[in-house]
């Protein structure tokens, strides 16, 4: 009982294999151009692949033979546009159960608006609907359709912080049973919504496992980087991860000595020393030359070779690119091994 | 945008060009016996076969021209330029050129009106050779309207709605010929438009018999010198459903769209 997907779509440079358990959800993890939509819109039919084979509970949706069509698949795509139809917002979520000719259509669509708190818009154009209403709306379209598979794109994308933060809410308790995938640019929506996660650049997937295995102990920078992370890798030995530059930090736990091992943390706990000041003891500190700085709201993430921090404006505001500083990394933080 | 100023001058002569010929109609125009004019028999005969065929020819238009415009929109490069070309020809065809066509097409010595004339059917002379040369000259309005609504209108909608198990009539029906009012009704005006005021094609095809093939058109050119105050009287009805008709059907397209 599980969904397999490998589409490629060579126009778009996406070639991506998927897997979601049955009832288990998927977080698709890339930045904004990786191709995630591209692979959703791919599976769901709406863009055409050049190669594809989807597999759903043990039978071949699309492969070598003449692919189901899209209307037969039971894979509901909600796209980041809502795509609503120009009907009312009770006929579009009655739309699913009315194609699959069921009788009680507009009963079934008004259970689903209750269920996502928009009973009271029914007779509401699409027009006349707010970002998160019509997000609310095309939800309880898809779920309406008894989707075998449910894809997700980007379902807070363009929504005010609040509207987000609900349907974030929401998703998560529509979503328990219902087998899905879900993309986004966000570490935090993958670790509320996801069982497991695959971490997508370029569009390939380069990263893929339980959500809490990827997003904790990830195995490259750039699936460090989309978990929120930062990943300090070296070689094992002595109880220590030794970094290209020479500097050690101390570790516990990780691979036996001589072995690729790494630790991941958030940016906000390394600490950052500029020059000669006084370096606290408990951390053990990397020498490194910042690459880049990049503002994140009050705070901005120095960048180095091999770490990077987030800290206060006031302090960055002293920095260049170039300039040299140590990053501070805490003591005996659990080591795992990186096995390419 | 205001072009320089020389621009005014050649304006004023084409609003002359267009206006003035409208002006001298209603300055010729017989108002006292105005509706005595347009109730006369002839006209109301005129009228009334009018009506009925030019209804009839746009919902034929309708039937057939909104799938030939999914079609040509279905086409691609070089096939699709040429089946525009000929499709999109009537706009532009001298009406009695598609007079004499029809003739040869469904005439009694034409290819499809040859075999039908054996079977003892006769279409040319008839009411419904009226309708065939209005419809002639009206399709491409339709077609028009659909191929370019639908090259705006994408195809995204319709994909998803095929996600959510929806059959291609159930989309036709419920995603795209809503979204696609707005053409619809633009091409059903002009095309209703063009059917009425047919002349060429109509006398060429389907002659000038009263009551039968004698449209408005046809009476107010047969009237114009032994009646000209009636054929004053009936330009100046076609002249009013004109003016309508462009106002309806060139309303400004802002605030039409479907999200």
């Amino acid at each position: 009982m599980r969904f397999e997907a490998q589409v490629t779509v060579e126009g778009r440079d996406v070639d991506a294999t998927l897997t979601v358990g049955a009832g288990r959800t998927l977080a698709l993890l890339g930045p904004n151009g990786s191709g995630k939509s591209t692979a959703l819109e791919a599976i769901a039919g709406v863009v055409r692949p050049t190669r594809a084979r989807i597999v759903l509970d043990g039978v071949e949706l699309v492969g070598a033979g003449r692919p189901v069509p899209p209307r037969e698949r039971g894979i509901v795509l909600l796209a980041q546009d809502d795509a609503l139809f120009p009907m009312s917002v009770l006929d579009n979520v009655a739309f699913g159960p009315r194609a699959a000719g069921r009788r009680d259509a507009r009963e079934v669509a008004g259970t689903w608006l209750e269920r996502v708190g928009c009973a009271d818009l029914a007779a509401r154009r699409p027009g006349e609907l707010s970002g998160g209403q019509a997000r609310r709306v095309a939800i309880a379209r898809a779920l309406a359709a008894e989707p075998r598979v449910l894809l997700l794109d980007e379902p807070f994308a363009g929504l005010d912080v609040e509207a987000a933060s609900s349907i974030r809410t929401m998703l998560r308790a529509l979503l328990a049973d219902v087998t899905a995938i879900v993309t986004t640019h966000d570490a935090l929506d993958a670790h509320t919504l996801a069982d497991d996660v695959a971490v997508m650049d370029g569009g390939r997937v380069v990263e893929a496992g339980a959500a809490a295995e990827v997003l904790t102990r990830p195995r490259t920078p750039f699936a460090a980087r989309m978990a929120a992370r930062v990943l300090v890798a070296g070689t094992m030995r002595g109880g220590a991860l030794e970094l290209p530059g020479g500097a050690r930090v101390p570790v516990s736990g990780g691979p036996g000595g001589g072995a690729a091992g790494a630790v991941a943390l958030p940016p906000s706990a390394v600490a950052l020393a500029v020059g000669d000041a006084p370096r606290d003891r408990a951390l053990a500190w990397i020498p490194d030359a910042v690459t880049a700085l990049e503002p994140r709201g009050d705070e901005v993430r120095v960048v180095g070779a091999t770490v990077a921090a987030d800290v206060d404006a006031t302090v960055a505001a002293q920095l260049d690119a170039g300039a040299d500083v140590w990053f501070g990394v805490p003591r005996g933080l659990a080591a795992y091994a990186l096995t390419d | 945008m205001t072009g320089p100023r020389w621009l005014v001058p050649l304006a004023v002569a084409g609003a002359l060009l267009v206006a003035l010929p409208l002006v001298g109609l209603l300055a010729r125009a017989n108002w006292g016996d105005l509706w005595a004019l347009i109730t006369a028999p002839a006209s109301l005969e005129a009228l009334a076969l009018s009506l009925r065929t030019s209804i009839a020819a746009t919902a034929l238009v309708l039937v057939l021209g909104v799938p030939l415009g999914f079609a040509l929109h279905g086409l691609h490069g070089r096939v699709r330029a040429v089946a525009r070309a000929v499709l999109l020809a009537p706009l532009v065809l001298p009406p009695v050129v598609g007079g004499l066509a029809l003739l040869y097409a469904f005439g009694r010595r034409g290819l499809l009106g040859g075999p039908l004339e054996d079977a003892g059917v006769s279409i040319a002379y008839t009411t419904v050779a009226v309708v065939l040369a209005q419809a002639f000259v009206a399709m491409p309005f339709m077609v028009v309207s659909v191929e370019s609504a639908l090259a705006t209108h994408g195809s995204r909608r319709e994909a998803i709605a095929a996600t959510l198990g929806a059959s291609r009539t159930r989309i036709l029906a419920r995603v795209t010929l809503p979204a696609l009012g707005p053409a619809l009704a633009t091409g059903t005006v002009l095309a209703f438009a063009r059917a009425l005021g047919e002349f060429g094609a109509t006398l060429t095809f389907a002659g000038s018999l009263a009551g039968v093939t004698r449209t408005t058109p046809l009476e107010i050119y047969l009237a114009r010198e032994t009646d000209p105050d009636a054929a004053v009287a009936l330009s100046i009805v076609l002249l009013v459903v004109a003016v309508t008709v462009v106002a309806v059907a060139y309303r400004p397209v802002a605030g039409r769209a479907v999200r």
